[in-house]
């Protein structure tokens, strides 16, 4: 143990309950952990097993219903209990600070970025006028924004989401907290600005010796950051130990099943199996009379998991709450046999074809009424692609590379402004959804991202079935059509008496599994996913991937998959489109486009990317800047301004060829193809291959 | 509480461990319904004066229009005519129990009408947008425009006061506001995916609108229709007193007001018993509103 005047936080047997309508909910209990400085903690687990519980709990934040109700906190050997209101608001914000996801909720909107953070030195430090100036411009420059003087005068709206985040940074390091609490600080970004953030916060730490804890249900992310991990269920720590002992040898059944939903970036659908875990996190009225996870956990024994677990010490600062942890660990995670590589499809029908599409949006501005002088973004330029029966693509971008508006067009729910687009063998290129044939509404369906407004919260699970059955099936009279619905609710695993309940009292994970079930109600062609799981819990993410699979195998119907999430692409999808400011920059098969050669984009994307394994070495440039708007395109690669391998000269004066890799693997680069093949993998593996097989993986790599 | 069912597989094969899905999500809202004060007294006093409605004949001792020789030297209350007695001597307490009807049945039928016009403009408007929108939201505006009063008083002095042409006139300053509500929440409820989803069914737009749409929009329409039934109430006692009201003899609150007026100084409780019955129900309103808009914040 460290020394006492270094540990910065201890939380020692907390217990936080909140006030319900009949009784009290316990949503953490028997938690200890302490942080030294210059250390970081990471608090991992699905939303609703009391991460962020915790970190209200310390600033006091827990408002009027939540309560402490055993156990204290320490700040700096201080209990906070004993702290009144103004002791409290000059510790908030100033030597404890926190960072949450929504950057733009933390900034006033009706404030200077400039004067919003020349506050927070006025209410905690007391600096005069001229030495506030200087430290705000410094702070700026320091978390990476290139021109902070131009910076001071703007207002939150006026930047982007990653330059918010920075901000709010800023402004958290400003008051020199001794402790900063992040609470899914990267959540609503982009991966690439994501790692840029993560970065930054690792070098902030380091030059600062500021104590973090971390909470996020990102596993990447936490390795990447964080020196210990304590991984939280149904408001207990069940596992704790330094991060690389916590992920690459799980003891607890929950960290293992974890770690098991996460789709990895270097292994195709052939090379191993998403195993899901079942159930859900259970919300506790009293403190735990079992182990919290025996309903879910495979080792579970009658006798001696239906009791109290205690944190079991296992040597080295270790500690796991499963009284089988050596049986569970030494039983591995038993894989089941790997989905069979899917077999390069033999010619069948074309579905849909897209052929030199583009949708450009006209932005009106407010008073200029002048239709010629209104700019233009593009949003799908010259976009060309064909789908076959049965097959999947997957679609990935940042965000506002175009993917949703490609979604849109081929759904008909807008008209591109150029182009051609084929549906079925007719053409549907000017056809809102309202104007096509009736064969071909219900050949395609969607799968949308918000479970909240996916389904009608007004109508029952049943009504909704039943009326998708009605308009997109076959199946003709109540009885048959009640026998649809049944088939459906088994298709994706939801219980039959499910239907009498209504849609706005399903939990996120359940709502998601119906609207599957309404898209695949006709059996249609073609399903597009806009990003069905990325609103979705780690667990509930990796069973709604297995239920589209299934779904999809079962009727036959072509899946156009879009995501941000390349891991969860390059799992569920046969080919791979990567999309940058409207246009495909890459497509092929998805073991082509994630191994060389590929586009350097595509390269920046999957070097963002955290990985859980950290087997995996990757020393990759790192992606800048932002996805700007593709506003007038003077003939160049969109690409260029971010480019690593940009060639001067060329690449920012003319419109890149597409070079042909492979058989339908396209690359729109300016790099003749041997540079493009030379490039090194964004995967290797640290120490050749044959020693890094780590226990918990699945056994068929 | 636990979720009505389970995410998963293998809890779908043993559902026996969850509890049955429905019972879980009925039952809080009728708990939380006992919690709301506010929202009892509101229904409490509404329910008043239906009851008294409905049973006048019963708790009135006289009939409304009656008058009493016997109260002609002393018309102020007494044990046979609770309330006293008014200007024609006629029982005020059997007034204000008979007034109670007209007040009931007119003002929810003229506010009921009011919304399915309002409801159809405005759901019309937000849905279809363009020039549907245009003509629908400049006709709500040109509505709008009037003061209210202005417009019943307008409306009644020109069709002549009946029971009648008080539903018209509360349809025509009514359902404009109803129309904007409505094409608000319509605009918004129409970006959710549940609509698009509706859409790549090819359901039609009159089902969308309908079956989609306005069950969502009902939260806010009920709140609405609660805050309308006091202005309409007042509405209506206001244009008794201009003498626009029920054509006499007819029980009518706003009414008794007026003929009180002339001898306000001396007989004060003549204008004050029927003032009340008008503050007790639009109270009533009033607090339901408030109690179901709290309900909706979770406060």
């Amino acid at each position: 143990m460290a020394d006492e005047r270094d540990t910065i936080l201890s939380v020692e047997d907390l217990e936080v309950r909140y006030a319900s309508d009949d009784r009290d909910i316990v949503a953490v209990t028997d938690v200890s952990f302490a942080i030294e400085r210059g250390q970081c903690l990471g608090l991992v687990g699905e939303s609703g097993c009391g991460k962020s519980t915790i970190a209200m709990a310390i600033l006091r934040y827990l408002g009027h219903q939540g309560r402490i109700s055993k156990g204290r906190i320490l700040f700096q050997s201080r209990d906070m209990a004993g702290l009144t209101a103004e002791d409290l608001r000059a510790l908030r914000g100033g030597r404890i600070a926190a960072i949450y996801q929504g950057a733009s909720t933390a900034l006033n909107p009706t404030m200077a970025i400039g004067a919003q953070l020349a506050e927070v030195l006025r209410t905690h430090a007391g600096l005069d006028r001229n030495r506030i100036s200087d430290r705000v411009l410094d702070m700026l420059a320091a978390v990476g924004i290139s021109e902070p003087s131009g910076m001071i005068g703007r207002f939150p709206h006026q930047i982007s989401g990653g330059q918010q985040q920075r901000v709010v940074i800023a402004m958290a390091f400003l008051a020199e907290p001794e402790l900063l609490i992040l609470d899914e600080p990267t959540t609503a970004l982009d991966v690439t600005v994501e790692a840029e953030i993560m970065n930054l916060l690792g070098e902030m730490r380091a030059a600062r010796g500021t104590a973090m804890l971390f909470i996020s249900h990102n596993l990447g992310l936490v390795r990447q950051i964080c020196h210990t991990i304590s991984v939280m269920y149904a408001g207990q720590i069940v596992e704790h130990g330094s991060a690389q002992s916590v992920l690459d040898r799980p003891r607890h059944p929950y960290t293992i099943g974890m770690i098991a939903c996460v789709p990895r970036l270097d292994l195709g659908r052939a090379d191993y199996r998403l195993v899901s875990m079942p159930g859900q996190v259970p919300r506790l009225v009293e403190p735990p009379r079992c182990c919290t996870f025996m309903d879910r956990c495979a080792h579970a024994r009658e006798g001696t998991c239906d009791r109290p677990m205690a944190l079991e010490d296992m040597g080295g600062g270790a500690r796991v709450r499963c009284s089988r942890w050596r049986e569970v660990a030494g039983a591995g995670l038993s894989a089941p046999p790997a989905a069979s590589a899917t077999p390069i499809l033999p010619r069948r029908d074309r579905i849909l074809s897209l052929e030199g599409v583009s949708k450009t949006y006209e932005m009106h501005r407010l008073f200029n009424l002048s239709r010629k002088s209104a700019a233009k973004v593009r949003a799908n330029d010259l976009i060309s692609l064909e789908l076959a029966a049965g097959e999947t693509l997957g679609i990935v971008g940042e965000s506002g590379c175009g993917k949703s508006t490609l979604a849109r067009i081929v759904t008909g729910l807008e008209v591109p402004t150029g182009g051609w687009v084929r549906l079925l063998g007719g053409d549907v290129t000017r056809r809102m959804v309202e104007r096509r044939s009736l064969r071909q509404v219900r050949n395609v369906q969607m799968v949308f991202q918000n479970p909240d407004s996916t389904l009608n919260p007004s109508h029952s699970v049943g009504f909704i079935l039943e009326r998708a059955v009605k308009k997109l099936g076959a199946a003709t009279g109540r009885a048959a059509r009640r026998a649809e619905v049944e088939r459906l609710l088994d298709l994706v695993r939801m219980p039959r008496d499910i239907t009498r309940v209504t849609a706005a009292h399903l939990s996120g994970g359940q709502k998601q599994r119906v609207a599957v079930a309404r898209a695949f109600a006709g059996r249609p062609s073609l399903v597009v996913a806009d990003e069905p799981t990325s609103a979705l819990d780690t667990s509930v993410k990796t069973a709604i991937l297995e239920l589209l699979l299934s779904a999809q195998k079962e009727s036959g119907t072509a899946l156009i998959f879009i995501s941000h999430d390349l891991a969860v692409v390059r799992y569920i999808a046969d080919r791979i489109a990567v999309m940058y400011l409207g246009q495909i920059v890459e497509i092929g098969r998805a073991d082509e486009v994630f191994t060389p050669p590929y586009h350097p984009y595509c390269e920046a994307l999957l070097a963002a990317v955290p990985a859980v394994d950290g087997a995996l070495d990757r020393r990759r440039p790192r992606l800048t800047g932002e996805v700007g708007r593709a506003v007038a395109n003077a003939g160049s690669c969109l690409f260029a301004p971010r480019c690593a391998r940009a060639i001067a000269g060329t690449c920012e004066r003319f419109e890149p060829p597409v070079i042909e890799a492979a058989a339908g693997h396209l690359i729109r680069c300016h790099l003749p193809l041997a540079d493009l093949c030379a490039l090194p993998p964004v995967f290797g593996r640290r120490g050749g291959a044959a020693q890094t097989v780590s226990g918990w993986q699945p056994t068929n790599l | 509480m636990t979720g009505p069912a389970t995410d998963t597989a293998s809890a779908a094969a043993r559902p026996s461990a969850q509890p049955q899905p429905g019972q879980a999500a009925r039952r809080p809202r009728f708990r939380k319904l006992r919690r709301s004060k506010v929202l009892g007294i509101g229904i409490a006093l509404i329910a008043f004066w239906v009851a008294v409605a409905i049973l006048a004949p019963l708790i009135a001792p006289y009939g409304p229009n009656i008058q009493h020789t016997t109260a002609l030297a002393n018309p102020f209350p007494s044990s046979d005519h609770w309330f006293g007695a008014d200007p024609l001597r006629r029982d005020i307490f059997s007034r204000i129990v008979w007034g109670a009807r007209p007040v009931l049945l007119v003002a929810p039928a003229a506010l009921f009408c009011a919304n399915v016009v309002g409801i159809a403009i405005g759901m019309s408007a937000g849905f279809y947008g363009g020039w549907v929108d245009e003509l629908c939201s400049r006709v709500i505006d040109v509505l709008l425009s009037f003061p209210k009063i202005v417009l019943y008083v307008v409306l009644i002095a020109s069709l002549g006061p009946s029971a009648l042409n008080i539903v018209v006139a509360v349809i025509l300053v009514s359902s404009p506001g109803i129309g904007r509500l409505v094409r608000g929440l319509t605009i918004e409820l129409k970006t959710r995916d549940f609509v698009t989803a509706a859409r790549m069914r090819a359901e039609s737009g009159f089902y969308i609108m309908l079956v989609e749409i306005l069950p969502n929009a009902r939260g806010p329409l009920i709140v609405d229709f609660c805050m309308r039934m006091g202005y309409t109430i007042i509405a209506i006692g206001v244009l008794g007193f201009l003498g626009l009201g029920l054509p006499p003899p007819n029980p009518d609150w706003g009414g008794m007001v007026r003929e009180a007026t002339p001898m306000l100084t001396v007989y004060p409780y003549m204008a004050i018993f029927p003032s009340l019955a008008i503050i007790t129900l639009v109270m009533g309103f009033n607090l339901v509103a408030d109690g179901l808009q709290d309900l909706d914040h979770g406060r």
